[in-house]
């Protein structure tokens, strides 16, 4: 059985990806939306935005079989960059309406998404570095240092350490995409030096036969003819070339391992 | 000395010949018959057992490995001679390497040597002519 090529096996799981985080999206803000109306009596529009783009992307997504890798991270970040203002609104109003507020909920749940379902690894880096810049901010800008509920319930040091884990999960993963790749390079490899194998044994016994009438009718005509000796003498020669070309499968095949791996730098690359 | 002499002294040989391809056959066949030897040709082991009291008589018999994809194999038709106390000189011929499974089978057999495809004629004729 053949290996799906890289682009597609990387392709199908981005794809996968980003349509389970706008499905995740399109849940959660439809749960908030229905929390909102609870406590507050009204739904902030946003809840209800972010779920239509989640349907939206999730609908595309699952009708465009071919999306590439590229364009469902893209996909992923126009999906989740919302959530920057979207975390500030829910943070900013719970803080300023002066309920009783578990902090940062909605940045650690970002976290643990960010962690598990951005396609790419660098993305997932990138986006937990954004998140936690936007948390840096709101923590700047509403002086939560004077806060004395949230410095009572362990922050800023429960959201930094969920961001620390974030990030050492983060390079775990990349870590495991890595020897993947590197298993995958070799399964190719097996798999090209096999079939090159196949083809080049397939070559020299089909040609074992032919070479073998030639090499018989030579000498059937030598004894008949030996006076054309000059031309008999040349088709030996030739014979010989091509009885020669077989023990080349060897080198073929090391060259054509070579040309495979080549290919295979230039891919990854 | 002991060379020489051998080298002169001509012992007609009868050889089965065991191959699927008519061409090959048929070259083997003639080539063989420019030092007088004999032969019983059969491209399959049908044919080679349609032919049991001439092929059980011969001194040697040239096995091709490879008798097509539908049809058993030369080590069949070796099992098949062996079976039917064939006294002869047995040696495979193949154009196949030396992992097929088909030639790692013929090497298991005492005594018969596996000739790679393409055998000089002059090897096949020496060859022959030691067995005689």
């Amino acid at each position: 059985m053949g290996l799906v090529a890289l682009p597609e096996r990387d392709a199908f799981a981005a794809r996968r990806a980003t349509i389970a985080t706008a499905l995740l999206l399109l849940f959660t803000d439809c749960g908030f939306a229905a929390i909102e109306r609870a406590v507050h009596g009204d739904i902030h529009w946003m809840y209800l935005a972010h779920a239509t783009l989640g349907a939206l992307i999730a609908l595309l997504l699952w009708r465009s079989r071919m999306a590439s890798a590229r364009w469902s991270l893209v996909a992923y970040v126009v999906l989740v960059l919302p959530m920057l203002p979207i975390v500030w609104v829910i943070d900013a109003r719970a803080l300023t309406s002066g309920a009783p507020w578990q902090p940062f909920t909605g940045a650690k749940l970002v976290v643990l998404g960010l962690i598990v379902l951005t396609p790419r690894s660098t993305a997932a880096a990138a986006l937990l570095a954004i998140f936690i810049a936007e948390w840096a901010l709101f923590w700047n800008h509403f002086a939560l240092w004077t806060h004395p509920a949230i410095t009572a319930s362990g922050e800023p040091w429960v959201v930094l350490l969920y961001f620390m884990a974030g990030l050492l999960l983060v390079w775990m993963r990349w870590h495991n995409h890595r020897l993947d790749r590197e298993q995958y390079e070799r399964d190719l490899e097996a798999q090209t030096i096999r079939e090159v194998s196949q083809v080049a044994t397939a070559v020299r016994d089909l040609a074992s036969t032919p070479l073998q009438n030639l090499e018989l009718s030579i000498a059937d005509l030598r004894s008949r003819h030996p006076e054309e000796q000059l031309t008999l003498e040349r088709m030996d020669r030739s014979v010989g070339r091509l009885t020669d070309l077989r023990p080349l499968s060897d080198k073929e095949k090391e060259m054509a391992r070579v040309r495979v791996l080549r290919t295979v730098g230039e891919h990854l690359e | 000395m002991h060379a020489r002499r051998w080298r002169f002294q001509i012992v007609m040989v009868t050889v089965l010949i065991l191959e699927d391809d008519v061409d090959c056959r048929e070259l083997l066949g003639e080539v063989l018959a420019t030092r007088a030897h004999s032969c019983v040709k059969a491209g399959t082991l049908a044919e080679l057992a349609g032919r049991k009291s001439e092929a059980l008589a011969c001194d040697l018999a040239l096995l091709d490995i490879n008798l097509g994809p539908t049809q058993p194999s030369g080590v069949d038709a070796c099992r098949w001679l062996l079976r039917h106390g064939f006294h002869g000189r047995i040696a495979f011929l193949t154009g196949h390497g030396d992992s097929h499974p088909l030639v790692l089978e013929a090497a298991t057999f005492a005594n018969a040597p596996v000739l790679a495809k393409p055998i000089k004629a002059r090897r096949l004729l020496e060859f022959v002519q030691e067995v005689g």
